[in-house]
């Protein structure tokens, strides 16, 4: 039962980074109609924009003000990486049939995983001890570390941060006009173009966010590290319903915490992998547009 | 009025045989390592092995219109299936066997891995092919995943080890002779009314079921057949490489026969061919260019070969920005297509 | 084969809103019906409950003596029942001859593998199909746009497209929804005397849905006429027009503007 508990609060707190990235593949899915399948390798450059700049800050990189560089590093850069990558290579192909722009994300997603390779050198790096891990609390028999808290708190607080834009500010609301029809939110005078680019930049930020944490959690970072994640924190948007930002974040955290139950089980420790999938097959044949999500209902 | 389409019945029987028998003669010519290079011997099976995945992927993502993703976890159990098989059941070393002996191997292998992954394709296509789009897209994905782990935790069969030990089974002919199966099978489709209905599912669902096509049925069929092709894929791959491992069949592999079929053109059988041809050569081209431009004098500050996969996704994404609907953009080559462009520009040169 | 069509007080709600209440219709063997009422009364609900699109909450649908509840759309069109849309729904991509010869399948006599083996069996009843096929191009008027894409088509003929593919599935009840709509008077002219030849060359009973009163006061033996999903008034067109409920469900204009503001 303890170990049950232990096992839930681990899970909760990797369930929380899933949800990051899952808000960037539902918010693009939500504009664009389009899987972003090179979110995950956002999400990967995030923690080598964090490692780049851990490195160049040195020791000052485990200090407060340096902590929030790093962040604040990986956030910009994958918020510009993502905004250029929507000029670049999905602007262009937005009316062509969807599979198109499903294949330019292929070729965007190979092309930072390979150019990683070559710029980032194959091999796995450490990551820098920026936070240093220690144990903060026992609540009863569960042990809470420093860097659990601290991903939980920056998990919360961007999530809540991005329920106050999308409901509370102009672009936030010009986001939803966007999602719910595109071509009337442009009748309606609303530069679709700037609101795509802000979704991309959004979506792309949490990555590096998500990127940063994980990489403080896991300390090892390499770039191929996006590819599983990123289909699993796909997963997590498809399952919540995909285009729904609450769906995103439920869908993160029941993942993370199915994850960490299996592999904690003897039994199934090595389905880990496939637990997030089962999960989703298993909940569409149940609810074909996921948890959250509300069927566009054909008209005959 | 239409043509006559019935062309006589010998002249139909003729063609299938007709390319056997080529394949045939040119199977130990190709196979001979002093007369062929045995690397674009290798080449050429690849190239083979994945147009039967990107041709049969087309039927059910092109034809019918369902984004499937899983295609790598069928071609698995195809490949596993019949590596299983031919490793338990067949005792006498290959060498020892006369060429009718090998050949009934194969045929058995390869029937048997297409009903292997024809039924997980029935299996999967039947509670997943009511979802839509995206959902449909990573359900498949997803259980292709789930096929690859169940792999990996199945011990005899290799289990995260791998399969190795298996017959060398494929050779040119084969792979020759299951690509132009695919290839027919895949045309043959497309030219009767069940293709039309096929077509028409993708189309538009509710006006099918109008007109009593059975949208479900129909596109749980081309599940099937799409799947039983790629277990018969996997068959041959299992059989070529001797080796095969649970990996080989992740997601990325799914992904990059999808990616062969859009580059190509959605829904376009030439599209697939061509596309599978093209995403097999790339790689291998981009890592040849250096010697290639060393001996052209073209001087470049560094090797090309260490940024192929680079500029393979460059040139990936270059193509979707030039051609969105792919090279072929869903269109047919054929000798009526090349004789209407030939009599065009032939038109042309007259006014 | 004309077939008799009958719903018996089907009812169909979508949440909140009624969109059938008590509906009960029939079409006769051979009759030509019309079906009206004013924007928003449910006649298209009752067509997607004739051809299982949507399942009634209450109520039977029969088909001579044949129920229809329960059955998939594409088993009620093998029945016997074949539709068009009001929205025109083509294959947009395929050709017109396409378009047909997806309907033909369902009398496709040989099966998928030997189609897929190209037997001379099947290739056999392809060409039949195809014959068939354009005979019924050739009949409605299409013969010419065979090769063509069916988005290319004109407006009108992509609406006598639709009536030939739903002709080619062999029905005995036809369901028309809005045939007329966009046309000019002239196609509407036409397209009556279409519907006339129609019924009588395939013997079929047809129900039409049509906002053009012209059309439907001119060849409709008996209509019905629906106001917020209930059959509000029926008998022949005499009646039907000088019935007040009817004129006050189209707030109280003369019916026959009504038809053309529509």
């Amino acid at each position: 039962m303890e170990e049950l508990l232990q096992q839930i609060f681990i899970g909760i707190v990797r369930g929380g980074v899933y949800a990051l990235i899952a808000l960037g593949y539902t918010m693009v899915y939500g504009v664009l109609r389009l899987i972003n399948f090179a979110h995950g390798d956002v999400y990967m450059m995030g923690a080598f924009f964090a490692y780049y700049t851990a490195l160049k800050l040195g020791v000052k990189a485990a200090t407060l003000p340096g902590q929030l560089t790093v962040m604040a590093a990986a956030m910009v850069g994958c918020a510009v990486l993502g905004v250029v990558i929507e000029r670049l290579a999905y602007k262009p192909v937005r009316k062509a049939p969807r599979l198109t722009a499903l294949i330019t994300a292929i070729g965007v997603s190979l092309l930072l995983e390979n150019g990683g390779q070559i710029v980032f050198g194959p091999n796995t790096q450490p990551f820098p001890e920026i936070v240093p891990v220690r144990q903060v609390a026992r609540l009863g028999s569960i042990t809470v570390t420093n860097q659990q808290v601290l991903i939980l708190v920056s998990c919360l607080g961007l999530m809540l941060l991005l329920q106050f834009f999308v409901h509370r500010t102009k672009m936030g609301k010009a986001m939803r006009a966007v999602s719910y029809d595109r071509d009337a939110a442009s009748l309606m005078g609303i530069n679709t173009d700037s609101v795509i680019s802000v979704t991309f930049a959004i979506g792309s930020a949490l990555a590096g966010a998500a990127g940063v944490l994980l990489a403080i959690y896991d300390p090892t970072i390499d770039p191929l590290m996006g590819l599983l994640p990123g289909l699993k924190a796909f997963a997590a948007a498809v399952l919540g319903g995909i285009g729904s930002i609450p769906g995103a974040m439920f869908g993160g955290l029941f993942l993370g915490m199915a994850e960490t139950l299996v592999a904690g089980s003897k039994l199934f420790s090595s389905y880990r992998d496939a637990i997030a999938f089962a999960v989703l097959v298993i909940v569409l044949l149940v609810k074909p547009t996921g948890i959250f999500g509300t069927g566009a209902v054909e008209k005959v | 009025m239409p043509r006559n389409t019935r062309k006589s019945s010998a002249w139909r029987w003729l063609w299938p045989l007709a390319v056997l028998a080529l394949l045939w003669v040119a199977n130990p010519v190709i196979s001979d390592r002093d007369r062929f290079s045995p690397y674009l011997l290798q080449i050429v099976m690849l190239s083979g092995i994945n147009i039967v995945l990107s041709v049969s992927l087309n039927v059910v993502n092109g034809f019918a219109g369902q984004f499937s993703l899983g295609h790598a976890g069928f071609m698995a159990v195809g490949a596993y299936t019949s590596a299983y098989f031919t490793m338990s059941v067949m005792h006498t070393p290959l060498r020892l066997m006369s060429a009718g002996e090998q050949a009934a191997w194969m045929v058995g292998a390869l029937i048997l891995s297409g009903l292997a992954a024809g039924f997980c394709g029935w299996l999967v296509g039947m509670p997943s092919l009511r979802l839509r789009g995206d959902y449909l897209a990573i359900v498949t994905l997803g259980f292709g995943e789930i096929i690859r782990i169940l792999i990996r935790n199945i011990d005899q069969i290799g289990g995260p080890r791998g399969l190795s030990g298996i017959s060398p089974l494929t050779s040119f002919f084969w792979v020759g002779a299951v690509a132009a199966l695919t290839i027919a099978l895949s045309r043959n489709l497309l030219d009767s009314t069940h293709g039309k209905a096929l077509l028409a599912v993708r189309e538009d669902e509710v006006a099918a079921e109008s007109l009593g096509v059975d949208t479900t049925g129909y596109k749980v069929t081309a599940f099937v057949l799409s799947s039983a092709l790629a277990g018969m894929a996997g068959c041959l791959f299992a059989h070529y490489l001797v080796y095969i491992h649970p990996d080989s069949f992740w997601f990325v592999r799914s992904i990059e026969i999808i990616v062969m079929v859009i580059v190509g053109g959605l829904g376009s059988t030439t599209g697939a061919v061509l596309g599978a041809v093209i995403i097999t050569l790339l790689p291998e081209v981009l890592r040849n260019a250096d010697v290639l431009l060393a001996d052209a004098h073209i001087p470049l500050p560094f090797l090309l070969k260490d940024y192929r996969m680079v500029i393979y996704s460059l040139l990936l994404i270059l193509l979707m920005l030039v051609r969105p609907k792919g090279i072929m953009g869903g269109a047919e080559l054929s000798w009526k297509s090349l004789r209407r462009l030939f009599r065009r520009q032939s038109e042309g040169a007259r006014a | 084969m004309s077939a008799t069509l009958s719903l018996r007080e089907c009812t169909k709600r979508f949440g909140g809103v009624v969109a059938a209440k008590n509906a009960s219709l029939r079409v006769g063997a051979g009759e030509l019906v019309g079906l009206i009422g004013p924007n928003g009364a449910g006649k298209t609900t009752i067509f997607n409950l004739i051809t299982g699109v949507y399942q009634p909450d209450e109520g039977q649908i029969l088909l001579d003596e044949q129920s229809l509840l329960g059955l998939k759309p594409h088993e009620i069109a093998g029945a016997g029942v074949g539709r068009t849309f009001q929205n025109i729904r083509l294959f947009k991509d395929l050709s017109a001859l396409d378009n047909v010869l997806v309907a033909c399948h369902l009398h496709s006599e040989t099966g998928l593998p030997s189609s897929l083996l190209r037997t001379s069996r099947s290739l056999n009843d392809e060409h039949k199909l195809k014959m068939k096929a354009v005979h019924l191009l050739h009949l409605l008027g299409l013969g010419k746009f065979e090769r063509e894409t069916a988005s290319s088509l004109p407006y009108g003929e992509q609406r006598r497209l639709e009536i030939a593919r739903a002709l080619a599935t062999d029905p005995q009840v036809l369901l028309l929804d809005e045939p007329a709509a966009g046309m000019n008077p002239h196609e509407t002219g036409q397209l009556m005397d279409l519907i006339r030849q129609v019924r009588r060359d395939f013997q079929l009973s047809i129900l039409l849905i049509e906002h053009d009163m012209k059309v439907v006061m001119g060849i409709c033996e008996r209509i019905y006429v629906l106001d917020y999903g209930e059959v509000i008034s029926q008998g022949t067109p005499e009646v039907v027009r000088n019935d007040p409920k009817v004129i006050e469900a189209y707030l109280g204009e003369p019916l026959t503007q009504a038809g053309e503001g529509a």
